[in-house]
């Protein structure tokens, strides 16, 4: 009798995995299918085509999207993780008369919801003549209140007398940081590092808002653009585009997945 | 103590200087607007509480609000039953269970853009997945995004399938909670295996729920891309989200001051619902 | 009729032996103590009783109705746990009430059972604060509350007494033999504590690496322990130990070892001029001391030694004496104690000796 309830619940387990799954299998798929197939529900087409991608790279800068959302992820990552590393650092581990301050900003900063700010930001990355650069999509996002509320809550278990200790030795603050408690911290900073490259990779309000130009766009906007302004066409040519943006992150994923899971269920709790 | 104090001054201030110009600045501007005509070619003008009597008497606004209550109203409860029910099937030892968990978290790490983009093709009335499979259990195709009726249920259940791995692990977490003592305790006690659910494990779970009803709210009112690129808002605005007319307000019609007096009025009607989510939630104690 | 039998009940756990051959009857309204140290089973036992775990093989019955492949909740037990296992989201009330509101008892009656076990136990002021809000004691009552109002037919306790402090502990193991002689109910009680056993338990089983040792009265166990695990389990302070060798001397029975010498008079079975190795045992409140100059040869039942430790509790004292390489601690009434240095002589009564074999058991 018990052995039919665990079938029953393994039986239950794949059908709501595939669920999850399935639509991206049927997406791939449809992206290799010419247009006549498109929408029969056979995952393996029956005369594969590499059409789709074709046209859709010829017809809208991928590639640059592609490279531009790279080195806008890598950059604010990198961003978020030093800068942020340096203000945690400061709010945990020094004493000065700011912090408090500083820490309750912080924490009441995440309560705002991002629309109450967006128009604002948005007038002065206009006045600031920034519009189609890519300091309109990399400064607003050079530090992260989260990552730093984070960092914060594990540089405050670092012990003390490492601290006191490296001063001694005559260390500055800044090779404290980056010497001792860097080493110390890198499941935090790899948490860190993974939702904020993820955001910042998926992230497609801000750009839309910011960036015209077609060649600095980035690839969620570039696809947004792409399937909505009539480029695309057939579904196919617009899952094609899609696919560019959603295979790193699967293949990342499948390594990975105990860490995304970790590290974008943290951050979304602490926010 | 002086020289710690001048290095944290020091080291705090990039961050200080971030969190003036675009944290409290922003805030303190989205205020202002309010009171301002602006379409960013010409100057600003002072325009009084004219935004905000605009704002009151707006047919387009208040059915925006609507339609997001309409939206929370599915899509909380779905989030609520599904979430829940996964992390019950997963909390047990199970062969593969690290592959489950990824499975039903794999959409949230997935953008909103592509999420949108998959399910528009997903729910298209000729040629959509979903419709195909209906037609092999002789179902008619139904218009999913196109019909008024549908269209906002059709994004809800898409939204509750991107999120719900989310909160999923945070239903695991609490589940780990529930002291193996009071559950053999309870079954000693003649409880069923309902009986348990009810009466132990779901009230253990309230802080949980708590949380997942104000994310998926806070989320929720936030709601742009899905709308933007499915259905543009209609049909018959039954999927204009607030935000979605946010955006429309600002770069459609170049209206800055009205655009900032949605954001306000967003993040106040959000205020209020979280805080009587929580007085209403939080007042059936749990620990 | 018998209220519980466990009829050859056998636990693995894969490979594991966790439960050998037990086999008991415990009589209505009895007090069944199951006592051994960790890893003895006793709690597996008592779970497989509750239901909550499977038994490898053999039978539970309970009031003669097999109970061996029923869940739990269909087997009318209560258990009290060793955390107490309280609702923690519910009044005190509420926890009391549960199991009766999930059989649908009615209102009226629940209302009734509640106020009376609320009174024995003191818990009425209680009833409207939630588990947090209580300290460890209250808790436990509590614990005890919710089985009491079931009326069940057996009360499973779970060490329940260990995670309360000292003067708890004795307190709350009156109060619990007061309310089992009271209520009559059938009760199987595992605890790793031997005065918690001795003081509560009508009779006890001593567990060891899942086997029975022994069963009996506390009395019996007390006087009449059948091998040396018992023998050292049970009475405190702990029975003297000494590896030695049983051979005959000038016709009679003589226990050596390493320089001390004893002559026993009981009659072994030995082929002369043998030697058997045993254990000797004796209890610390048997042995009797006496001052001695250190010089005098004793007498055939008496060793000589050095006091190296007076411990005095108030009402009787722990002496500590070295007799060659032996450590013995005689337990006696506060009164004219020898001093640390002293010589002592310990006279080792015949009659209060027990014998071990090497395997144990004890010798007749």
């Amino acid at each position: 009798m018990k052995t039919l309830g665990r079938v029953a619940l393994y039986l239950a387990l794949t059908l709501a995995a595939l669920t999850f799954i399935y639509p991206f299998l049927w997406m791939a798929s449809t992206t290799l299918k010419p247009p006549l197939e498109v929408g029969t529900l056979a995952l393996v087409p029956d005369h594969m085509t590499l059409d789709n991608y074709r046209t859709m790279w010829a017809r809208a800068p991928f590639g640059r999207a592609l490279l531009n959302s790279a080195l806008v992820a890598t950059t604010i990552t990198a961003a978020v993780l030093v800068f942020g590393s340096i203000t945690a650092y400061a709010i945990a581990r020094l004493r000065f008369r700011g912090r408090p301050a500083l820490n309750a900003v912080t924490m009441a900063i995440l309560l705002v919801p991002g629309q109450l700010t967006l128009i604002p930001l948005y007038t002065l990355i206009v006045q600031l003549g920034w519009i189609d650069t890519y300091a309109a999509l990399i400064v607003p996002y050079l530090f992260n209140a989260t990552a730093i509320l984070m960092l914060r809550q594990f540089f405050l278990q670092i012990p003390q007398s490492l601290i006191d200790s490296a001063r001694m030795d005559g260390m500055s603050e800044l090779r404290i940081l980056f010497t001792i408690f860097w080493p110390l911290s890198r499941p935090v900073l790899a948490i860190v590092a993974i939702f904020t490259f993820m955001g910042s990779w998926n992230e497609v309000l801000w750009p839309l808002l910011v960036v015209r130009d077609q060649h600095l766009m980035t690839l969620p906007q570039l696809l947004t653009v792409f399937a909505l302004g009539g480029g695309a066409g057939t579904m196919g040519v617009s899952l094609a585009s899609a696919m560019v943006l959603v295979v790193p992150v699967v293949v990342a994923y499948a390594f990975l997945q105990r860490y995304f899971i970790e590290s974008m269920a943290g951050a979304g709790i602490k926010g | 103590m002086r020289a710690e104090e001048r290095s944290g001054w020091l080291l705090a201030a990039p961050y200080s200087a971030f969190l003036a110009t675009f944290a409290l600045y922003p805030i303190a501007f989205a205020l202002v607007l309010v009171f301002l005509k602006w379409d960013l070619v010409t100057a600003p003008a002072f325009a009084g509480l004219d935004n905000v009597r605009l704002l009151a008497v707006d047919g387009r606004f208040w059915q925006a609000v609507v339609t997001m209550f309409v939206f929370l109203s599915i899509h909380i409860p779905l989030q609520i039953v599904t979430a829940l029910g996964l992390a019950l099937a997963l909390n047990r030892p199970l062969a593969l269970r690290a592959f489950w968990r990824a499975a039903f978290f794999l959409p949230v790490v997935i953008s909103g853009a592509v999420v949108a983009i998959l399910w528009s093709n997903l729910y298209a009335t000729d040629v959509g997945l979903i419709n195909h499979l209906l037609a092999r259990f002789g179902v008619r195709p139904v218009s999913w995004l196109t019909d008024p009726v549908t269209a906002m249920p059709a994004i809800a259940v898409m939204v509750t399938w991107k999120n719900v791995g989310f909160y999923v692990i945070i239903y695991l977490a609490g589940l780990q909670y529930v002291p193996r003592s009071c559950q053999e305790a309870i079954e000693i006690e003649g409880a069923t295996a309902w009986q348990r659910f009810r009466y132990l494990t779901l009230p253990s779970l309230l802080p949980q729920t708590l949380l997942v009803v104000t994310l998926s709210t806070i989320n929720g009112f936030q709601l742009f891309i899905e709308p933007y690129v499915m259905t543009g808002g209609g049909p018959l605005r039954r999927t204009y989200s607030l935000v979605l007319y946010l955006y429309t307000n600002a770069f459609g019609y170049q209206k800055m001051g009205y655009a900032a007096t949605i954001g306000v009025a967003l993040a106040l009607i959000i205020g209020v619902v979280v805080v009587l989510q929580r007085r209403l939630i939080g007042t059936a104690d749990a620990q | 009729m018998p209220s519980v039998a466990f009829e050859h009940v056998y636990k693995r756990f894969g490979a594991t032996r966790v439960v050998e051959d037990f086999d008991i009857t415990v009589a209505d309204g009895e007090l069944l103590v199951l006592v051994g140290g960790s890893g003895s089973g006793k709690s597996t036992i008592l779970r497989m009783l509750a239901g909550l775990e499977q038994v490898t093989s053999g039978t539970i019955r309970i009031d003669d109705r097999d109970v061996t492949a029923l869940p739990s909740r269909e087997r009318d037990v209560a258990m009290v746990f060793q955390d107490y296992a309280l609702y923690p989201h519910m009044t005190v009330r509420e926890n009391l009430s549960l199991g009766l509101r999930l059989r649908k008892v009615p209102r009226r009656e629940i209302d009734r059972r509640v106020e009376w076990a609320g009174s024995i136990l003191e818990l009425v002021p209680l009833l409207d604060r939630k588990p947090k809000e209580l300290s460890g004691g209250q808790r436990q009552r509590v614990a005890m509350g919710r089985a009491m109002v079931r009326e069940p037919l057996v009360f499973l306790f779970d060490e329940p007494l260990s995670n309360l402090d000292a003067g708890l502990r004795a307190q709350m193991r009156i109060e619990i033999g007061v309310l089992q002689r009271r209520l009559k109910t059938t009760t199987v009680y595992v605890t790793h504590d031997q005065v918690e056993a001795m003081t509560l338990g009508d009779r006890i089983v001593v567990l060891a690496d899942g086997r029975i040792q022994q069963v009996g009265q506390p009395i019996e166990l007390y006087r009449a322990p059948v091998n040396k695990f018992v023998a050292g389990f049970i009475g405190t302070p702990r029975m003297n130990f000494v590896e030695g060798y049983l051979g005959e001397e000038l016709g009679a029975t003589t226990f050596s070892a390493d320089g001390a010498r004893v002559k026993l008079t009981r009659a072994l079975p030995l082929a002369p001029g043998s030697s058997t190795a045993v254990t000797l045992g004796v209890r610390p409140e048997d042995l009797q001391l006496s001052t001695s100059d250190g010089s005098a040869s004793p007498a055939p039942d008496t060793l000589l030694g050095r006091v190296v430790l007076v411990e005095r509790l108030g009402g009787t004292s722990h002496v500590h004496v070295d007799v060659g390489a032996h450590r013995l601690m005689a337990a006696v009434s506060d009164g004219a104690l020898p001093q640390v240095g002293d010589h002592v002589a310990v006279r080792v009564p015949s009659d209060r000796v027990y014998l071990f074999a090497a395997d144990g058991r004890a010798l007749p």
